[in-house]
């Protein structure tokens, strides 16, 4: 049986990536992070799209060099359809639709958070099906139950703000710049997660919110600034500890109700927020505690990339689930 | 012999043709903006199965790149990257205001080219019969405009019609597809291919971001 050799490319938000797999191995995954919404605290649509024209081809010709893969031996070509930011996705499906139609090979469009759980396949060892995923990035906050590559369905989600959002935006009021929640991480090594109590959701089922956390973080600072107006800057590792373990707490509880309700113990974790160092720590415990097997991908598939959008579409080859090339990327969908 | 393809999506309006030199063997259009990304690649198949021929057989993919539709803009670049990256086709970049100037009738005359950017404020070009480009095109307010029109005694000129409300004298002036293939043939073999790699498109506006 031929080869199935893909290129994959990722543009649904601020970075910019193109991979090439051959046969479920990753063979080049070229990330260009767009370092410009720093400045502005958060990610700004219309320069995101304008630095996905701009860096898309360079990227793509990377992961072909990187690969030793030539365009005349791809299968497909796969792109991430949705959701994201919809100028973004929209360069990255344009030139995918324009290289598969003259290259005259099919397409295939990928859910940008199926996609995430699916980059726990990426290499071994590799959980058994099924397993939970909790998904835990800027955008988005789920824990999905696996059954196969490409059947998930959502148990729970946040019904409000992301975990990293919540991180990030916490990270703001503290002055620290943005992308705040790596700088979290960092000092809340330093500091006693116990020193400040922040309020905790009570939301029904698996789902999450983070609106009412940010609020109590909000009220809390500026009660204490009003008493002492270095008040962050003494205490800053204790509030990082603090906020982290919060946050932590929420999602694992979630986590924990989730294994419990399905029996489920292959659990996974995706998406930018599983590199944080607490999130990891808080896994591993819980996985010696409950007889959980835990799986963690590597940093560069924890964070947007098309490696992942390679390996969920090589399932989707297999499967012959293509895209049409009169299909649209979609700001918004579910999986 | 060369066949050009030529894509505009910058406006509400796409245009995609196929010529052959100066000739045009196949023509689409959409009027429905929100389908641009979607229909481009419809077109583009039609366009080629219609003319008969392959994508290697293209020798030239032109693009109608701004001012315009910032997504619009970036829908047909996007798309003629990745099909000249593939059959290393080479690809020419065209402004707005060069089309259109080619496409006045009578040149011999001051002539200021206006385009709608948003409520008083437009994508603004001015050519001299003699001088030539004595304004490069740039994004002016409407109350900037009126000395600069009196000095250099300029005769307006637009595609949109939309324009009529701010400038009633403003001459209406259409685009066919047969004058813009003309245009593009003729400038083509002295025109600069553009870089494939980092080409953007021709935005004339900067990203404002209040903090």
């Amino acid at each position: 049986m031929a080869s199935v050799i893909l290129l994959a490319i990722e543009s649904s938000c601020d970075e910019t990536s193109a991979s090439v797999i051959q046969d479920g191995q990753i063979l080049s995954n070229i990330i260009y992070t767009q370092t410009i919404h720093e400045k502005y605290g958060g990610v700004v649509p219309e320069s995101a799209s304008r630095l996905h024209i701009r860096h898309i081809l360079p990227v793509v010709h990377e992961a072909f060099l990187q690969s030793g893969i030539t365009k005349e031996q791809l299968s497909a070509i796969a792109y991430t359809q949705s959701p994201g930011l919809i100028g973004s996705l929209l360069v990255g499906a344009s030139f995918a639709k324009g290289m598969a139609q003259a290259l005259d090979i099919p397409l295939i469009a990928v859910n940008h958070m199926q996609a995430h759980v699916l980059s726990n396949l990426i290499d071994s060892p590799r959980p058994n099906f099924p397993f939970l995923c909790l998904t835990v990035s800027g955008g988005h906050t789920q824990i999905v139950q696996c059954n196969a590559p490409l059947d998930m369905h959502i148990l729970g989600e946040s019904i409000d703000d992301a975990a990293g959002e919540a991180f990030d935006k916490a990270a703001k009021m503290l002055g620290l710049p943005y992308p705040g929640g790596p700088l979290i991480d960092k000092h809340a090594k330093n500091g006693n997660p116990l020193a400040y109590k922040f309020a905790e959701p009570l939301v029904a089922d698996l789902n999450y919110s983070f609106s009412g956390l940010k609020t109590s973080i909000l009220y809390f600072l500026q009660k204490e600034k009003a008493k002492d107006e270095t008040f962050i800057e003494k205490n800053l590792a204790d509030l990082c500890a603090s906020i982290q373990y919060t946050i932590i707490k929420i999602l694992m509880k979630k986590l924990m109700l989730a294994s419990k309700q399905t029996g489920i113990k292959d659990i996974c974790i995706a998406g930018g927020v599983s590199a944080n160092s607490g999130l990891r720590e808080a896994i591993q415990s819980h996985a010696a505690r409950y007889r959980w097997n835990y799986f963690i991908p590597k940093f560069e598939y924890c964070t947007d990339n098309a490696a992942m959008i390679a390996i969920t579409a090589y399932y989707k080859y297999l499967q012959g689930e293509f895209s049409e090339i009169a299909d649209g990327a979609s700001a918004r969908s579910t999986f | 012999m060369s066949y050009i393809l030529y894509i505009d999506t910058s406006g509400t309006d796409s245009l995609l043709f196929l010529s052959q030199d100066e000739k045009i063997i196949a023509t689409k259009t959409s009027a429905l903006q929100t389908n641009h990304s979607h229909l481009i690649h419809i077109h583009l198949n039609e366009l080629l199965l219609e003319a008969g021929i392959k994508w290697n057989q293209i020798h030239a993919i032109a693009i109608q790149n701004g001012p315009g539709s910032y997504t619009g803009l970036r829908i047909s670049l996007s798309a003629a990257k990745g099909i000249c990256y593939v059959h290393s086709i080479p690809l020419f970049l065209f402004n707005y205001f060069e089309i259109i100037h080619y496409c006045i009738p009578n040149k011999n005359r001051p002539i200021g080219i206006l385009l709608f950017a948003r409520e008083n404020e437009f994508f603004f070009s001015a050519y001299h019969p003699q001088e030539g480009i004595i304004q490069d095109p740039s994004l002016i307010l409407i109350s900037d405009l009126d000395s600069f029109i009196e000095e250099k005694k300029l005769e307006l000129v637009t595609v949109d019609a939309k324009l009529n409300a701010y400038f009633p004298k403003i001459e209406l002036i259409e685009l066919t597809p047969a004058k813009i293939a003309a245009y593009i043939f003729t400038k083509i073999s002295s025109k600069k291919e553009a870089d494939l790699f980092y080409s953007e498109p021709f935005y004339l506006k900067n990203v404002y971001i209040n903090k």
